[in-house]
Order: structure tokens, then C-alpha cells, then sequence
């Protein structure tokens, strides 16, 4: 967008929301911020049916945000739940993790904070500048109290199975791990340490964005500056990058690493070389790699600013990915993967209980290919970094971050020269992989495209039986058939329906649970007995008239 | 299938009105004094037709029902009897499809229902022609089977009945028997309706005989 035109943009979005704002707030419902202990799938749908919106999956508690008129009907479902606030106009709430026993260091009267578990504070404030009074180092997530709940928020936790690469896409992702350049990692890292600060809003955060901007169009790919205003007064942007997919590119793997930086002088000072300059410079180094290559899925290659602020980048790119319907596989984020420690070199890969998929398949594709021990943590609390703004919207993330504490952390001090590039480096082969994997390198034969899937219910009395029916596109080559794989969770572990390669462009499957969800793709077998990639994957349901 | 339903539906409501009036004209045809049934004992059987009460069932069994039952009672004066007895109704039906997709999908089944019923008449006066009203309680034994697939629920539900009848003295031991009822088995399902009921309306007509 040109310059006079953003301009033009950002004031009538500024003149619309003050405009605005004192309608809505006036005819908005007075709601009360409320801790619910336990969570359970159960708990999640009885907070959805009393009409109360689910703000925060915590490890023990949920944080919900109802109408007040709401409080009768939790209590006769028999919810127990304490209320911790009433939200007001103006008055912003955050997610607030520190180290100390109390996270205040002065002006009490100016952000309240109430401890909702081990070191997780909820606060709230009226005043823009409430981040001097809290006691370094700190993390912080701005919540949104009227976002819709993502859907199945509290999905029960599905059984481990361990998830099941295709066989053939094995020395394939050895071939692209194996172009990981320490010193490429190095020059990144120290370009952006370069810039002194990358604080969003400062000038120099602008900057690094644009350095990032050029590097992606450097190596060839279509990228754009996606600007955004956070906390009513500051602007900064993401960078995204688009490598596009051959069989369905409207479905998206993507990787995501934030660049702005803080310190305990953030205006000044603020390398950020492990957090999280080493994140960005991942990011590039697999846009270089992967750029190369041609995959059945599109990647998606996401540099977001404002993290350290509240995590506002990726909010604004997961809020329009989900108001567009956007079909995104996965998200890797990757935040601090530099700083091994003394201790063993462990990078962490954390989910929620929707994500425990992900981490699995990044765990049993990746491992392979590093030395490094990877270590799958399952905790919902943990969401300090952008995975959390999209296990928000309802899509799978994860995180992989050093297992490590970096004693620089949130310093001027957080320069290169603390930073371990092979512990980096083989952080990034295992991303590499792990995003190949599931972007799916083209393969021969093509994986077949145009699955559609369309249930129906049979009903009797007493019982019903689902019955699934699946169509797709013959490929363009000779292939000697099919095979159809089913799962009842997405991506996978799938199993294989057909003994034989189906020849047919169709397929029914019978006597199936009304009530469960079930999954499909397909590959193509030619003449050789050679199998391609998966397709893309389905719900029985998705194309049901 | 829905012109069937209705004409089952007409023919369930004639068939009520006939027997609900009947009792009252043949009451005042055969009033007064007249001899009543001496024995203590007595057996029946009947044959009748069912009206499923919920549109759940009917959707699913639309064609007719034919229940048979057998009756073993007890008058325990001129004016209250028990009653114990057993009814069997077997009909056939099929599927229905939620979210239909493809309309040609469907699976036939079959449904059988034996149901063990105890219950008290009260025989409102005695003569050739005697109308009655009655009540009980009943446990049902339904089975419902794929007959495509190899699936079958099978399982049991209590419920109750009320019904009205008489019954007409052709001898010194036998009677016909005449009765409408109305009955009500909630169950839990898992299929079209998760409350299903089993009971509805049945006509019946049968014979009695005194047997001690």
C-alpha cells in the first residue's frame, strides 16, 4: 500500500473507532472476568451453553468472560467459579508471567494483578505506560475479552500414537536439513542485533522489518509488509512471505518467529540476539532453503513484531487468518533457540492438548536429522510466545524453544557472542524438516487433489451408523489406483482402508460412528508400486450440502 | 410412505371412535341386571393394530403394526379383576437419513417388541355387554436389527397403560372382547430420536373365556 494511502487508512480507522467506541461500549453487556478450576472438555461446553466466552486455556483453570447474566446459569450447571473482575471501558487486560512473588514494583493504584497460577498473574490496567512498574524480566500476553472461543478450545485429549511418516520423504528432508549454513544463521543474527533495538515502535523495529522484508525478496519469494496498530497509539508490522504450494495452495504450513526485541532499556538497548533475533534468522535460512523446492502445500514464512508488547502481531495475522477461513495446517513458531546452557542440548517443543499431534509428528520426523534432544512439553500455560495467539483461534501450534534459562534474557547483554549457533543450527534442521513434512514435497506420482468428503447418518431407533463418501480427481499421469487412509483425528497417525490401489475416483466408508469425526486423504500408486505424497486432508463432513 | 401414514392415522382414529362409542350404545342396549361371568378365572386373547405415539417411530416403521396378545386374569369380585399378560408386536421398517447426501442409502430393519403387562380392570356394570376401564404397568423387551449389517440393540423399558373397553358375553364361558388403549414407554436412544417412546395407541379384539 502506498504511503498517502496507509495514512489515509490509519486515520479513518481512527476517526471510525473514536467515532464508534462510546456506541458499542455503551450498548455492551456489563460481563465479570471469572476463574474456573478443573477444565475439562465438559467444563468448556457448559461455559458455551451458559453464553460465557473462553478468554484463556490455563494449565488449572480457565479464565472465561461472561455477561453477568450468565453467573445464574454456570452456577445451576454446577460450575464452581470464583470472579476476579468486571471488565470497564478502557481497561486492558494482560496474561502476565514473572519469577517474583509480587510482579508490582510500585503504583499499585495503576494495574491491578491477581495470581491465577504458579507465576501466572492476571492484570489489568487503564494506563498505557503500566510495563514500569512491573519487575523485569517479564512476559506478557494481551487478552481479548470478546473473541469468540475457538472451536473445541478444550478438545479431550486424544490418545499418544505415534505419528507415521511416509517412508520415501525421509532422505528427501536429510537432503534439506542438510543445507542449514551456521554462518548464514550468524550474518542474519548479527544484522539484527545490528539495529541496537528492535522494540516495537521504534524506528529501528521499522527497520528491521524492512531488512527482513528485502531478505525474503532477496531470495526470491512474494513478500509483504502487513501493518498493524497496537494499544491504541502504536504501529509496527509483520513480514510474511509466501512460498506457494503446487497441489493445494490454499492450505498453508507456517513457520513464525517474532523479531522486535526488549530489555530492561527497550529504547535504547535491546539486542535481542537469542530472543529473538535467532528465531528470525531460522526463518530466513528455511525461506532460502525451501524456496528452492516445490511442495503440494503452501508455506507460510512469518516475521511478527509487537511480542514483546503483548504478542499483538500475531494476533492481528491469526485474527484475519481465521475471519478469511485461512486453511492452515500448522504453525511452528520458533522463539529462542540459541542458548543451550551448561546443561544438555534440549529444545523444548511445546503444545496444548489440540497441538499434542503436532509435537508428536515434529518429535518423529525431526529427530532423525539432529543430534540435539527434542522434548515434548504439553502445557497450556505456556503462552509466552505467537504459537499462543493461533491455539486462540482453534489452529495447531507449537513452540520449540532452547529448554535452557538464558541468564541475558530480556538484557543488553543478549548479544551473539552468548549464543550457541550449532545448538541454533540444528534447531533449524529439525524445523526444516518437520515443515517440509508437513508441506509434503512434491512427489512421483502427483498426490492426487480434489478430495471432497460427504457424510450422511442412518438412523434407526436405537442406533445410527455414519456412511462417508469420498471423491477426488484422476491424476493427470498413469497411476495403477488409490489408496484411501483414515483417521479420527487430524493429520493422522491414518490408516490404510483399501488392501488393494482403488481404481476407481470414489469410495464409501461404511459403518462408522455418527457421532466421531473422521479424517481422510489418499495417495496415488503408478505403475512401479512407487506411492505419492498424501493428499489433502478432509473431514467426512466438509463438503456436505 | 406418507400418504400410508395418514391412512393409517384415519384409520387408527375411525377405529377409536367406533370402539370408545360402541360401550356406551351397548351399555344402554343390555342395561340391567343380567348374569355375570362366574368364573374366577378367565383367559383371552387378542389381536389388534398398534399406532406408534411418536413420529420418531413412525418414520422408521411407517407400514402397519399387528400386535398379538395373550391374556390370564382374575376377577377378584363382580366389579375389579387383574390381570396378567403378554403382547408381542414384530414390523419392519427402514432407516432414515439425517443430513441426507445420498437419498438411495438405506438399511432395512426389523423391529420386535414383547412386552409382560400387569394391570387392574373395572368392570363399570354388569350385563350381556360390559365396558370397562383399566390400568397397569408394563415391561417392554424390544430388539431392533439391521438386517444389512450385522447390528442389533437389544434392551428393556418399564412404562404404563391405560385403557377402555368391554367385552360382550356370547355363552356362559366366552366373550369378545373389545378394547382401546393408550400406552407409554420412554427409552434412551442413540439413533434418530434420543428419547424415543415405545408406547402409542392400540386397538384390540379378541376372545375371553372363563376357565374356574
Amino acid at each position: 500500500m502506498p504511503f498517502r494511502k496507509r495514512i489515509v487508512f490509519y486515520l479513518l480507522a481512527l476517526l471510525i473507532s473514536t467515532v464508534f467506541s462510546p456506541v458499542a461500549a455503551a450498548a455492551a453487556e456489563p460481563t465479570a472476568l471469572l476463574k474456573i478450576a478443573n477444565p475439562s472438555p465438559a467444563l468448556s461446553r457448559s461455559v458455551a451453553a451458559a453464553g460465557a466466552v473462553l478468554v484463556q486455556e490455563l494449565n488449572s483453570c480457565l479464565l472465561v468472560c461472561a455477561p453477568l447474566p450468565a453467573l445464574p446459569r454456570l452456577r445451576a450447571q454446577g460450575v464452581a467459579f470464583a470472579v476476579i473482575a468486571y471488565p470497564r471501558q478502557n481497561v486492558s487486560f494482560f496474561l502476565l508471567y514473572s519469577e517474583h512473588d509480587s510482579p508490582l514494583l510500585s503504583g499499585k493504584g495503576a494495574i491491578q494483578c491477581r495470581l491465577l497460577e504458579d507465576r501466572i498473574w492476571l492484570c489489568w490496567t487503564a494506563v498505557a505506560d503500566f510495563r514500569k512498574n512491573l519487575a523485569q524480566p517479564f512476559r506478557l500476553k494481551a487478552l481479548n475479552l470478546s473473541a469468540a472461543p475457538a472451536p473445541a478450545a478444550l478438545a479431550a485429549v486424544p490418545e499418544k500414537e505415534e505419528y507415521q511418516a511416509l517412508p520415501q520423504t525421509g532422505p528427501l528432508l536429510a537432503d534439506l536439513a542438510a543445507q542449514v549454513e551456521i554462518e548464514r544463521l550468524r550474518a542474519d543474527i548479527l544484522a539484527l542485533q545490528n539495529f541496537k533495538t528492535r522494540y516495537a515502535s521504534t524506528p529501528q523495529c521499522e527497520a528491521a522489518g524492512d531488512f527482513i522484508l528485502n531478505r525474503f525478496r532477496q531470495i526470491g519469494l512474494t513478500a509483504v509488509s502487513d501493518p498493524f496498530i497496537f494499544e491504541s497509539l502504536y504501529q509496527s508490522k509483520n513480514i510474511v512471505a509466501v512460498i506457494p504450494g503446487k497441489v493445494a495452495p490454499e492450505r498453508m504450513v507456517l513457520a513464525c518467529a517474532h523479531y522486535d526485541s526488549t530489555s530492561t532499556n527497550p529504547l535504547i538497548s535491546a539486542p535481542g540476539a537469542d530472543d529473538n533475533a535467532s528465531g528470525t534468522a531460522a526463518i530466513l535460512e528455511l525461506a532460502r532453503i525451501l524456496a528452492k523446492e516445490q511442495f503440494n502445500f503452501s508455506i507460510g514464512l512469518l516475521c511478527v513484531s509487537a511480542e514483546e508488547w503483548g504478542l499483538y502481531g500475531s494476533a492481528h495475522y491469526a485474527d484475519r487468518a481465521r475471519r478469511n477461513g485461512d486453511k492452515i495446517i500448522a504453525v511452528v513458531n520458533l522463539d529462542m533457540i540459541a542458548y543451550p546452557g551448561d546443561q544438555q542440548r534440549v529444545l523444548d517443543v511445546i503444545g496444548n492438548r489440540q497441538s499434542e499431534w503436532l509435537a508428536d509428528l515434529f518429535i518423529a520426523v525431526a529427530q532423525p536429522h539432529v543430534g540435539l534432544r527434542l522434548d515434548k512439553v504439553i502445557n497450556p500455560s505456556l503462552t509466552w510466545s505467537d504459537h499462543s495467539s493461533f491455539w486462540d483461534r482453534g489452529y495447531a501450534a507449537l513452540c520449540g524453544i532452547e529448554d535452557s534459562v538464558n541468564p541475558y534474557y530480556h538484557r543488553s547483554s543478549d548479544t551473539l557472542d552468548t549464543l550457541d549457533l550449532e545448538f541454533a543450527a540444528e534447531a533449524v534442521q529439525a524445523s526444516l524438516a518437520v515443515v517440509a513434512a508437513l508441506a509434503q514435497p512434491i512427489s512421483t506420482p502427483a498426490a492426487p487433489t480434489g478430495l471432497q468428503a460427504r457424510s450422511q447418518v442412518s438412523a434407526a431407533l436405537f442406533s445410527s451408523l455414519k456412511t462417508v463418501y469420498l471423491e477426488w480427481q484422476a491424476n493427470r499421469e498413469q497411476v495403477a489406483g488409490y489408496h484411501v487412509f483414515r483417521s479420527d483425528r487430524s493429520h493422522g497417525p491414518y490408516l490404510r482402508l483399501s488392501e488393494q490401489p482403488i481404481v476407481q475416483t470414489s469410495f464409501q466408508d461404511f459403518l462408522l460412528l455418527p457421532e466421531q469425526d473422521y479424517y481422510y486423504v489418499l495417495t496415488a500408486v503408478d505403475e512401479q508400486g512407487r506411492e505419492s505424497n498424501y493428499s489433502e486432508e478432509v473431514r467426512d463432513d466438509e463438503n456436505n450440502r | 410412505m406418507k400418504t400410508t401414514a395418514k391412512k393409517s392415522a384415519a384409520l387408527a382414529a375411525f377405529l377409536a371412535a367406533l370402539f370408545l362409542l360402541l360401550p356406551l350404545f351397548s351399555a344402554s342396549a343390555f342395561a340391567g341386571p343380567g348374569p355375570v361371568p362366574p368364573q374366577r378365572f378367565f383367559i383371552g386373547a387378542a389381536a389388534g393394530y398398534f399406532y406408534p405415539g411418536q413420529n420418531s417411530f413412525r418414520k422408521i416403521y411407517a407400514g402397519p403394526v399387528f400386535p398379538v396378545e395373550l391374556q390370564l386374569g382374575w376377577n377378584l369380585n363382580r366389579k375389579i379383576s387383574v390381570f396378567a399378560a403378554a403382547r408381542y408386536l414384530e414390523t419392519s421398517g427402514n432407516t432414515v437419513l439425517l443430513v441426507a447426501q445420498r437419498p438411495e442409502e438405506t438399511y432395512a430393519l426389523r423391529w420386535r417388541l414383547a412386552t409382560v403387562r400387569l394391570g387392574m380392570n373395572y368392570w363399570l356394570w354388569p350385563s350381556r355387554f360390559t365396558p370397562f376401564l383399566g390400568a397397569g404397568v408394563s415391561a417392554s423387551f424390544y430388539k431392533e436389527q439391521w438386517l444389512d449389517v450385522a447390528l442389533a440393540k437389544e434392551g428393556m423399558n418399564t412404562g404404563f397403560f391405560v385403557q377402555a373397553g368391554g367385552r360382550y358375553r356370547l355363552g356362559r364361558r366366552w366373550h369378545v372382547l373389545a378394547q382401546l388403549e393408550y400406552s407409554s414407554v420412554p427409552a434412551v436412544g442413540d439413533g434418530l430420536d434420543p428419547r424415543p417412546d415405545l408406547g402409542g395407541l392400540n386397538l384390540s379384539l379378541g376372545l375371553m373365556a372363563g376357565i374356574y
